[in-house]
């Protein structure tokens, strides 16, 4: 197993796992930690696209540092903005369950 | 290579339990501790200004986050034991299948799929790269962090008035 597929596959992983949280999970706290799993499920495959050997150790081509700095940002606002939305929700129907949330009036 | 699969265990156990804890502190806390491994990664694969953003972004802030909404909402304890057998053994059908499908195609797609090729010779020429001849996904990536603040600024007006609209009847 070289590198390339150990990232790849870890990657792969973390995806399928946020994949998993969102499908099976109804707490809206536990929607978004597994929505941020897969970004960085996501963040770590675009990494592994970048590496490559230089004088024997490992680094990761400039490209792919900017893409996931770029990555990093937006899904922290991702997070931020689905936070502040779970919030409001919680205000308004009391709880985080998303089986709640049936009336669509606010 | 051994010590990239013990942090790489590490870090998905980690994962794992965030998402398993039905303790809402509990499964932050795990985020948290996989922030911090998969910036170690980060370290280990030569990419330390990313790992200094992944223990800012991710295990700062956005733990920050989480904590403040958890208490914000008051529901840190315990979370209810809602989810049904039949939608967890289901979900998990789907993952291990997922994750059997990709890894079968992972080492076809790792060879046409691949950033292109800088040029770079050493890691003296990448922060140039990454500030210098950033300006234009820089802006892109301001204009997106005002369209978040200014969304999540219209969701606190909105539970402001609200308040105020109780009070006034």
């Amino acid at each position: 197993m070289n590198v390339y597929e150990l990232y790849f596959g870890t990657s792969i992983i973390l995806i399928v796992l946020g994949l998993y949280a969102l499908i099976s999970r109804r707490n809206l706290i536990k929607i978004v930690l597994g929505l941020e799993v897969m970004t960085l499920g996501v963040n770590l495959a675009i990494i592994t696209m970048g590496i490559r050997v230089f004088k024997g150790a490992y680094e990761v081509d400039a490209l792919a540092q900017g893409m996931v700095a770029i990555s990093m940002a937006i899904g922290a606002a991702v997070a931020a903005l689905a936070l502040s939305i779970a919030m409001n929700i919680y205000k308004h129907y009391g709880t985080f369950d998303i089986r709640k949330l049936r009336r669509l009036r606010w | 290579m051994i010590e990239h699969i013990v942090v790489i265990a590490f870090m998905i156990g980690l994962f794992i339990l965030s998402i398993e804890f039905r303790n809402l502190l509990r499964a932050i806390l795990s985020f948290a501790g996989g922030n911090v491994a998969l910036s170690a990664i980060l370290y280990m694969l030569g990419a330390p200004l990313l790992a200094v953003f992944q223990l800012l972004i991710y295990a700062g802030a956005v733990t920050i986050l989480f904590l403040v909404t958890i208490h914000a909402g008051e529901e840190s304890e315990e979370e209810k034991d809602t989810t049904s057998a039949k939608i967890r053994i289901l979900s998990i059908i789907l993952a291990v299948f997922l994750v059997a499908v990709l890894l079968t195609y992972s080492p076809r797609i790792m060879e046409t799929v691949r950033a292109p090729q800088l040029g770079l010779t050493s890691l003296g020429e990448h922060p140039e790269f990454l500030w210098v001849n950033r300006w234009l996904d820089l802006l892109i990536q301001a204009f997106i962090i005002l369209a978040v603040v200014a969304s999540i600024s219209v969701q606190l007006r909105k539970e402001e008035r609200e308040e105020r609209g109780v009070e006034g009847e």
